[in-house]
């Protein structure tokens, strides 16, 4: 800084130098010129992402990160609940808010001002009310100045009748929930329907200023496409024509992009784009890259149509002519049109990927958020690993990462991309990848947890299994559809010696994870074939004592739990149980066989009759189950020999 | 009363039984029939003021939660510091994968990272690691320009543009942007870079007093009297160029400036030297004959009243006075009795600083 104004000092007394010292000729150059934040920005650029931290709204705290996507969503809201709260009470006690310290004041800091039938109210507050988004008061306020019969100019009229057709007089959720907005999901379905209110202030509005402001057409036309009240729309439209009036862009865009709505048949869609696009002509409104986004939302919504694919990269030829590059969310209306046709798509993306390599894109339509997930779904769909590699590698380049969207369609991406990798890619390379964004950026949803289960067990990479457990019980999904079952089934088909201590490590943490939960509301239940498999690998391990308590669940629920367990778990612990002798246990574990009906169940029982002493009591009970005659065919057998 | 006691004490006992044998489900039944009024002769009857059901509480047995462990064991070994510890922080032990230690252990070791207030206490630099500090260069070099040739050295920069501006900016987190400390604006350069002439520097040193230091001939203008940088850094260019052109003007008052407004000892125009001459032309000698001798009179006599206070002179001018006087004696036999150069001397002395207070 001190540098700076010497600079400028320099200059000044540089032409009054020159008069005594010509020998040396003092060049200096030219400011670079800057933004305010430029020097922050550059600086910011040199921080790239850490991926062992959580992401920055998250304390860098072990006890404080969250590691499952319930507790993500949590920590982020109730650190924003927490501001609203602060809000809240800053509104409710305003009196004690009003110290201003700031210099130069920030507006956002202070109790916004309330009002009420008493107070004093003019077109200035009104103003300013629509400049700052607040939608009820600006209507409170418009009430008020009415019942007071207080004129307002028809400029302001205007302004009102934008606002109130942009928000449908619904409060939206304010931009400073950053968080809350994130994990919005789910509401982009619902507003497909008509919400249009009818009858509202924004009409009467309209009825009072549409002969005094042409503009009126244009702001009523727009929120009655915004909120579906498309037949309404051109009913306008069809009056504005008929007077003559010029609409701007934005209102031949929301007619375009509404077209479908009003024609039935492709070739009338189609006409009625092109008779509204040389309506702009005709009145020299230039078009924008949301007429072109428009005019391709609408031939993605026909892509049944054989034309819909040449109508569009011939509106997005002519559109280039006119010096308008596609924006995301025209490749993303692209990859629709084409999505019924494999082979199409896949020329597609691979030709939209040609295209937006390396460049830097910024958002220029709302709706550009939603390519990446789509691209990502295209991919998985075509399993073509090299189209995910461009994409992904798209996806990191510059600031392109900020058009991922919300945290939902983040998870889509990442979903689907890990559902390619599993299977197309070898297995180190999978894990390379989940290890830089698990679970930090991306927590594995049960499904991908199961696909990448399946491709360590085909790859027999047992080692790998420990650190997989520890992630399931942090990610809470050991309860979820099937996951315990696919992780002990492939952990009972471990044939490393060395690795027979970790499997059953995790065998018996599995066992005590469940049975120390006893929840009232947890509905798992064990599946028979999961208590086998944990028998198995326990006694493979040498841990008989834990087996038998695991064999006496499976016992006790019998018939009743789903599916069998594996007759090599059972043949396992009977062998297990001649060699400590304890004939009782194997009888109940032969009674358990027979209960569920393996044909083994006999040459269990012949097994322990041949190798134990039985006292009469026990072969009394073991006849009873498997009949006299399996045991005497073994003995005749025996003294036959 | 101690049937009651002893019930009472009875009752946590049959509970501990129970907790080991049976779930936790069990011991609630036990406890919600041990609260309802008369169900037990041994109980204490509790008052149900509010009446109806009592309140149907779940409580959850609570999980151990699961903690990761620090992230710092996941840390690959050549991983990019700048980007795990960007900016200023406090010291956390689960992010920084150095075994430090801090503090006072009188028994052994100072204290690990782990839960050490001590490292939390202090600032720390972590973020401004050589690697970062070379990063953050490499970004910002692009805005910035080549510095100019000519201007290779200080001295050069001296030289050329001698002019030195001092403000100071500052930042802090606090509600506000503003400082009034930074409208202070500090202008300096060498008097000798100004065109002045011998009056001109007399009157700009006059008009600057204490603003010019002599032992470094630097003029040091500070302006602060303005609200905003801005007006003060004008107001700083206008003092400097103000009082320039005041110093090159010639005030009619001015020729009256007489010998004691002079602010040195002027020897040509002193009494001192007339008495001299006329000392010696009394003693029919001429004064160039006497010429080292009267140089070093003159000498001792500008430094007596230049430099007055700054050293002891007062044994240094009778010792040159008397050297006259014998020189004088020696020199002619005719001259006047020995006391007379002194009280001449003396006299001019006495003249000068009647002239000269």
């Amino acid at each position: 800084m001190k540098l700076k104004y010497l600079l400028r000092a320099v200059q000044k007394y540089k032409c009054s130098y020159k008069s005594y010292s010509t020998e040396v000729e003092i060049d200096i150059p030219k400011r670079i010129p800057r933004g305010p934040t430029d020097i922050l920005k550059a600086l910011a650029s040199t921080v790239k992402r850490d991926p062992t931290a959580p992401h920055y709204k998250y304390h860098d705290d072990p006890y404080l990160i969250p590691y499952n996507n319930f507790t993500k969503r949590s920590y982020a809201l109730s650190q924003e609940s927490g501001r609203k709260a602060a809000r809240w009470i800053r509104q409710q006690h305003k009196e004690l808010f009003q110290h201003k310290i700031a210099e130069p004041l920030i507006e956002a800091f202070i109790p916004t001002p309330e009002y009420n039938e008493n107070s004093e109210v003019d077109e200035e507050i009104l103003k300013k009310l629509i400049n700052n988004g607040f939608v009820s008061d600006a209507l409170f306020v418009y009430n008020l100045l009415r019942n007071k019969k207080i004129d307002i100019t028809p400029s302001t009229k205007q302004s009102l009748l934008e606002f109130v057709c942009f928000t449908n007089e619904d409060e939206p959720i304010s931009e400073d929930w950053i968080s809350e907005r994130w994990f919005l999901m789910g509401m982009k379905n619902q507003k497909d329907s008509n919400t249009w209110k009818n009858g509202g202030l924004a009409e009467q509005l309209f009825y009072e200023l549409k002969s005094d402001v042409p503009s009126s057409y244009s702001a009523i036309i727009c929120g009655m496409c915004k909120y579906f009240q498309v037949s309404k729309a051109f009913e306008i439209y069809s009056e504005a024509q008929s007077k003559n009036i010029i609409l701007n862009v934005e209102t031949y865009n929301s007619l375009i992009s509404k077209a479908k709505f009003v024609n039935e048949s492709h070739p009338k869609i189609w006409e009625l784009i092109q008779t509204l696009l040389n309506e702009m002509a005709e009145r020299k409104i230039k078009p924008n890259v949301k007429t072109l986004n428009s005019v391709l939302e609408s031939l993605s919504k026909m892509n049944t149509n054989r034309n819909a694919k040449t109508y569009a990269l011939n509106t997005i030829a002519e559109f280039k002519s006119l010096n308008i590059e596609p924006s995301l969310v025209s490749l993303y209306y692209l990859l629709e049109i084409c999505s019924r046709n494999k082979s199409q798509l896949s020329s597609m993306l691979s030709a939209i990927l040609d295209y937006a390599s390396n460049k830097n894109f910024t958002i220029r339509d709302k709706k550009d958020i939603s390519f990446f997930s789509k691209a990502m779904e295209v991919c998985s769909k075509l399993k073509d690993k090299d189209l995910l590699y461009r994409l992904h590698e798209l996806l990191l380049t510059g600031n392109n990462y900020n058009l991922i969207g919300d945290s939902f369609s983040e998870s889509v991406y990442y979903r689907y991309f890990f559902y390619l990798l599993t299977d197309t890619e070898e297995l180190s390379k999978v894990m390379e990848f989940y290890d830089d964004l698990v679970p930090n950026v991306y927590v594995p949803e049960p499904s991908v947890t199961n696909a990448i289960l399946k491709a360590v067990c085909n790859n027999m990479a047992w080692d790998l299994l420990p650190k997989l457990w520890s992630d399931i019980l942090l990610f809470e999904q050991y309860e979820v559809s099937g996951v315990l079952e696919n992780i002990l089934d492939i952990a009972s088909q471990n044939e490393d010696k060395n690795l027979m201590e970790g499997m059953s490590k995790i065998a018996w943490s599995a066992w005590e994870k469940i049975e120390g939960i006893k929840r009232e509301r947890s509905n798992f239940q064990w599946s028979a074939s999961a208590l086998g498999n944990i028998i198995l690998i326990l006694l493979k391990s040498g841990e008989k004592a834990k087996a038998n308590l695991v064999m006496n669940k499976l016992i006790q629920l019998g018939s009743s739990a789903m599916n069998e367990p594996k007759i090599e778990a059972l043949s396992l612990y009977v062998d297990s149980c001649i060699e400590s002798s304890s004939p009782d246990v194997a009888i109940k574990c032969i009674q358990y066989c027979n209960d569920i009906g393996f044909t083994e169940t006999t040459e269990f029982a012949r097994r322990i009759n041949s190798s134990i002493e039985l006292n009469p009591r026990q072969y009394e009970k073991l006849t009873s189950i498997v009949g006299e005659d399996c045991l005497k065919v073994e003995k005749k057998k025996d003294q036959s020999r | 009363m101690s049937t009651v006691v002893s019930s009472c004490y009875k009752k946590p006992v049959l509970f501990k039984f129970s907790k080991s044998f049976f779930s936790f489900d069990n011991i609630r039944k036990t406890t919600d029939l041990a609260s309802k009024p008369g169900s037990d002769e041994d109980e204490f009857r509790t008052l149900d003021i509010r009446g109806g059901k009592t309140p149907q509480t779940y409580s959850r047995k609570k999980q151990p939660r699961v903690v990761f462990p620090p992230r710092t064991e996941r840390m690959p070994v050549d991983q990019d510091w700048s980007n795990v510890w960007p900016g200023p922080r406090t010291f956390h032990p689960a992010s920084v994968p150095l075994p430090l230690r801090q503090g006072i252990n009188k028994l052994g070791a100072s204290p690990g990272k782990v839960g050490n207030v001590e490292l939390m206490k202090i600032p720390n630099f972590l973020h401004l690691t050589p690697p970062a500090i070379k990063k953050h260069c490499m970004a910002l070099k692009k805005f910035c320009t080549p510095w100019p040739r000519a201007l290779s050295t200080n001295e050069n920069c001296q030289k050329y543009f001698p002019l030195e501006l001092i403000q100071t900016d500052y930042c802090h987190s606090s509600p506000s942007i503003r400082n009034p400390l930074a409208r202070i604006i500090t202008i300096k350069f060498p008097l000798d870079k100004l065109h002045l002439d011998e009056h001109a520097k007399d009157k700009f040193l006059r008009l600057v007093g204490d603003r010019y230091d002599e032992e470094t001939g630097i003029v040091t203008i500070v302006t602060d009297k303005c609200p905003l940088r801005k007006q003060n850094y004008d107001y700083a260019l206008y003092l400097l160029t103000a009082v320039y052109y005041e110093s090159w003007t010639f005030e009619h008052w001015e020729i009256e400036k007489s010998q004691p407004d002079l602010e040195y000892y002027d020897w040509d125009n002193s009494k001192c030297k007339e008495n001299l001459i006329h000392l010696f032309k009394q003693a029919n000698q001429n004064m160039e004959e006497n010429n080292l001798l009267v140089e070093r009179l003159k000498e001792s006599i500008v430094a007596l009243f230049d430099e007055v206070g700054t050293t002891d002179h007062k044994d240094l001018w009778p010792g040159d006075v008397v050297s006259l006087q014998t020189c004088d004696t020696c020199g002619s036999s005719d001259s006047l009795e020995g006391g007379q150069p002194h009280v001449a001397t003396n006299h001019g002395f006495h003249g000068a600083a009647a002239g000269h207070p």
